[in-house]
């Protein structure tokens, strides 16, 4: 990926990344103090990880990634994780497991039995607090990974209303739980 | 969600925005067939910040922890209605 370091000739896109790096800059300290209680990934990491992502985002050209703009940002993580985590195996072997998440396949890792019951203890909870039919939908979605489609007319409810429901079932548990609680650190 | 001084309970909001407008881009395109301006949306969304692509990349360790959670358990559905 040295090419896309070597892009920094053009005036244009150099004063553009100044600026949105000066704007990153006066925003991330408060945000990563919010955040900072939210996860228990290193926050400065995964911030600087971002900010990587994003350059190297805006270096693309929209023509080529917006036929699947999801794809080439995780695409694009990967690759930042993947040199990342090439050089904390040098300097910090200990805590790389969130930089393996980011794969687009992530690596099957052993899983401690105890820290395994904890996190179904959480999640379980998190999951029976949501209102019914979230909960529902979310179960056929992760449990039985049907297709929007197949949800909605398993429970007689129309696509856009499976969408929201995901999304708003997805949004509930984010906030109620940390990465801490879906085993971000399990021991490996 | 607590927050004490104003400045602060504005930084939380603009996240909580964030995060939801991260959820319902990421729902939609799994979703498949996102019809090319909606996608054009969805990128410009991604290129406007990248705190939006902090909170993606959280999204998906979330969601990727959330499947290796699974079978979230099944038996929620008879204990809890109301």
């Amino acid at each position: 990926m040295r090419d896309e370091h070597g892009d920094t000739a053009n005036p244009a896109v150099e004063s553009r990344n100044s600026r949105l790096a000066f704007w990153f800059n006066q925003w991330r300290t408060p945000i990563r103090r919010w955040l900072a209680t939210r996860s228990s990934v290193p926050t400065a990491d995964l911030d600087d990880l971002a900010q990587e992502v994003f350059l190297r985002l805006l270096r693309y050209s929209d023509d080529v990634v917006v036929e699947n703009p999801q794809s080439y940002l995780f695409r694009i993580a990967t690759n930042v994780a993947n040199e990342w985590r090439e050089r904390a195996r040098v300097r910090r072997p200990h805590d790389q497991s969130w930089l393996d998440d980011l794969q687009i396949e992530p690596a099957d890792e052993p899983e401690n039995s105890v820290a395994r019951t904890l996190i179904h203890q959480h999640v379980r909870a998190a999951v029976q607090r949501l209102p019914q039919r979230q909960r529902e939908v979310l179960l056929l979605h992760v449990n039985d990974g049907l297709t929007y489609m197949q949800i909605a007319q398993r429970k007689g409810l129309t696509y856009r209303v499976v969408l929201r429901d995901l999304t708003r079932a997805y949004s509930q548990l984010r906030s109620e739980l940390s990465l801490r609680d879906l085993g971000a650190f399990d021991p490996l | 969600m607590d927050c004490y001084e104003e400045s602060e309970c504005r930084d939380v909001y603009k996240m909580t925005l964030i995060m939801e407008e991260a959820a319902r881009w990421y729902f939609h395109f799994e979703g498949g067939d996102l019809p090319p301006a909606k996608r054009a949306s969805y990128l410009s969304w991604l290129k406007a910040s990248p705190l939006h692509i902090a909170e993606m990349l959280r999204m998906r360790l979330f969601i990727s922890r959330l499947h290796r959670a699974a079978p979230l358990d099944t038996h929620a559905n008879q204990s809890n209605e109301e």
